[in-house]
């Protein structure tokens, strides 16, 4: 008695909570009533930090926040402001790569303690980002890895055909996104010098390939640094090795979409030391740092992609030290909160507010060997990654292969129907391609085959062909015994056709017995004698043996004509 | 179209039919409407299928407001429009479907931007009581109710 009140009560709070609180529950209809595409356009004008967040509030929740189609409406929404990210590479103490957070408070910057995520690689290094993906490179720069820090998610690439054997650091990587296809791409560039000679080669990996492919175009110079991506092109410094032939532009562009190369137009410098160049990702736009000066350092920003125009928005005045001509020794890291910028000497970090000028800013522990600041724009884009186990088996054939063939034999086509498991499911398009190849082995013989309305062209064209193989002859001849059984077996069926109800009672023994009388051995492969069986309905029994008969003989001489084809 | 000049008024007329007269160069702020006007399916009086007569009286003096201030300083429509937009919940999401269904760009634009400010930096049980109708009461105890739901044996 007392176990049942205690259910009911249960049962009034979990269902219907309304009673309980009642001034509440005109609330709750709540976000529920709205539709979708508006959920998805107030999500997308929330910060990503409360974003993932709220994924825990309900599961509906976390299904929008985790949707592809969220992280692109965000990305075009642009409303995150760039944080700064301290990668501490693996040293002797710690074998992981950390991502912190940067945080500057009271004119100090610090990392933050616990890291955001964690990457488990050894001597990998940054290549380049896009839209919040990093891409590393370890092994020598031979393999690739993707990674969202804020997803905490990884994906490893394929390995790249082309193996490294000249000297090391000869590879520019790459990391863009194609807005025509939707697929992030990466590009790796190997030089190889011989008899003094630069070679390059070009490979690109789009997300969601098995393999790389090789692109013959190759850059008209080699690149050094780190490639920007954007307005849709991958942008490199020349490398300074080459400024004695005197390139009409320092940087090198390539196309994400149609994947080519060609020189970016940039303004007038007086130095032509491409040391003292750099290149940055600006809030989506291609900036160009000048440090060739020693009073200042001029920031250009390429605003319209299209009409190429430099505008120089930013001029810090910083005077370098006596003895220095140039302010070189800087290194400015990128975009901070609330557009301010990030530079980096050796005595430390500055930052740089276009209102208030240059501030010195003290550190904690930022400056080592092992650690590199970088300028991270947030995304919610998640990598799609397979199952951890699903790798075995793009090297390593199924364990049971032929056991399971003996077991499952009857159930899949061989010959002119096989379709692979791995092959997506044939499409009617694919259905039609597969039959037409089928009446092509039946027909290219001579073969008369009435049952084949499109074969009368080929079957006449291809009369003159003489066999040679014996083999062949014996197939060819169940064939044409297949065929006039079939013809016969038709002309029974369609003399029966149309007799009586399929479904009446007293049709059924008959119809019970037929179908018991025919075996069914791999004759359905062309579907035909199947779909006709509810039409000898009041045929007698010999006549359904006869049929039955028949048709076994189609079904066996099919079976040894593929049999011959295939062993031959 | 001369249809600005002339300032035609139009009905609207609400589901719970009450009738809205409103000049054209106002109802056109809504795709919806403009859409019936050009096709000049809009003869007499249009009907404003669910939406109630409050939501409507809402609708249209925002959509007067940016009307008139469209020469005003920007800055002073924002002010209205956050004033606008500061309701309850339920008539924030009747106003958000009403935008939705007549296709009221601007006011669906503050309307979301104000929703968005609402989830902005709550906390999950916050948002949890807030917008999906849970119980205050429900989530202090619904681990004391886990228990017992787990403990009970079903005979």
């Amino acid at each position: 008695m007392e176990e049942t009140n205690n259910n009911n009560i249960i049962n009034n709070i979990l269902y219907k909570p309304s009673n309980i609180n009642s001034q509440c529950s005109e609330q709750q209809q709540a976000m529920d009533e709205l539709a979708l595409d508006i959920v998805f356009d107030i999500f997308s004008r929330i910060p990503i930090k409360s974003l993932l967040q709220s994924r825990s509030v309900s599961k509906l929740w976390c299904h929008i926040i985790d949707d592809p189609f969220l992280a692109n409406m965000h990305l075009t929404k642009a409303i995150e402001e760039p944080i700064m990210l301290l990668l501490s590479y693996p040293t002797l103490k710690r074998k992981n790569m950390s991502f912190h957070l940067v945080q500057e408070s009271n004119r100090t910057l610090k990392a933050i303690e616990n890291p955001i995520a964690k990457l488990d690689f050894n001597e990998c290094s940054l290549e380049g980002s896009c839209h919040g993906l990093l891409s590393f490179s370890y092994n020598k720069k031979q393999c690739f890895v993707l990674f969202n820090p804020l997803r905490n998610k990884f994906l490893e690439l394929p390995l790249p055909t082309t193996t490294l054997q000249a000297v090391p650091g000869v590879v520019s990587c790459g990391l863009g996104f194609d807005s025509s296809t939707r697929a992030y791409k990466l590009v790796r560039i190997v030089y190889q010098e011989l008899d003094l000679k630069v070679l390059s080669r070009v490979e690109l990996y789009s997300l969601g390939m098995s393999e790389w492919k090789e692109i013959v175009e190759v850059p008209p110079y080699p690149m050094q640094g780190k490639a920007v991506f954007a307005h849709g092109f991958l942008h490199w410094l020349v490398s300074p090795f080459f400024t004695h032939e005197n390139p009409e532009s320092m940087i090198v562009s390539f196309n994400i979409e149609n994947e080519k190369f060609h020189m970016t137009p940039h303004p007038n410098f007086h130095s032509k030391d491409l040391d003292l160049f750099q290149l940055l990702d600006l809030n989506g736009n291609l900036g160009m740092v000048d440090r060739s000066c020693h009073t200042k350092i001029d920031i250009w920003v390429l605003q319209g992609w299209e009409k190429k125009e430099w505008v120089k928005e930013y001029r810090i005045n910083i005077h370098a030290p006596s003895g220095r001509s140039d302010n070189g020794h800087f290194e400015v890291k990128g975009m901070w909160e609330h557009g301010e910028i990030l530079l980096q000497s050796e005595e430390g970090f500055f930052i740089y507010n276009p209102k208030t000028g240059l501030r010195y800013s003290q550190s904690l522990g930022l400056e080592s060997n092992s650690t590199v600041l970088y300028s991270h724009r947030r995304s919610l884009i998640s990598i799609p990654k397979a199952h951890p186990n699903a790798k075995q088996f793009q090297t390593k054939g199924l364990e049971h292969y032929e056991l399971m063939s003996e077991i499952f034999a009857k159930s899949f086509a061989t010959g002119a129907f096989a379709h692979s498991s791995r092959q997506d499911a044939p499409t009617s398009d694919d259905e039609r391609e597969m039959d037409e190849r089928f009446h092509a082995y039946t027909s290219a013989k001579g073969v008369v085959d009435e049952s084949c309305s499109s074969g009368s062209k080929r079957k006449s064209s291809s009369q003159g062909q003489s066999t040679k193989n014996p083999k062949l002859d014996e197939a060819l001849q169940s064939w044409q015994r297949s065929c006039e059984a079939r013809e016969r077996y038709y002309a029974q069926a369609e003399a029966n056709a149309g007799a009586a109800d399929a479904y009446s009672v007293p049709a059924c023994p008959s119809q019970v017995q037929g179908e018991v009388g025919v075996p069914n051995v791999h004759g359905n492969e062309d579907g035909v004698p199947s779909m006709q069986q509810h039409n000898h309905v009041n045929m007698s029994r010999e006549q359904l043996v006869q049929m039955g008969q028949w048709r076994d003989e189609v079904a066996a001489s099919m079976w040894a004509a593929y049999n011959n084809r295939y062993m031959i | 179209m001369s249809s600005s000049l002339e300032k035609n008024m139009l009905i609207l007329r609400s589901s719970d039919g009450e009738e809205f007269i409103v000049p054209e160069v106002v109802a056109v702020m809504s795709k919806a409407i403009k859409n019936m006007v050009e096709d000049e399916c809009a003869s007499n009086t249009i009907p404003v299928p669910n939406v109630d007569a409050n939501i409507l009286a809402m609708v249209i003096e925002f959509c007067k407001k940016h009307d008139e201030s469209e020469a005003e300083a920007a800055s002073d429509l924002k002010t209205f429009d956050s004033e606008f937009v500061n309701r309850g919940q339920e008539a924030l999401y009747d106003l958000i479907t009403a935008a939705n269904f007549r296709d009221v760009k601007e006011l669906l634009d503050a309307l979301c931007q104000n929703v968005a400010e609402m989830i902005k930096g709550k906390s999950v049980h916050h948002i949890r009581i807030q917008f999906l109708g849970y119980q205050l009461f429900e989530i202090l105890t619904s681990n004391f109710i886990w228990n017992i739901w787990c403990d009970r044996d079903f005979d």
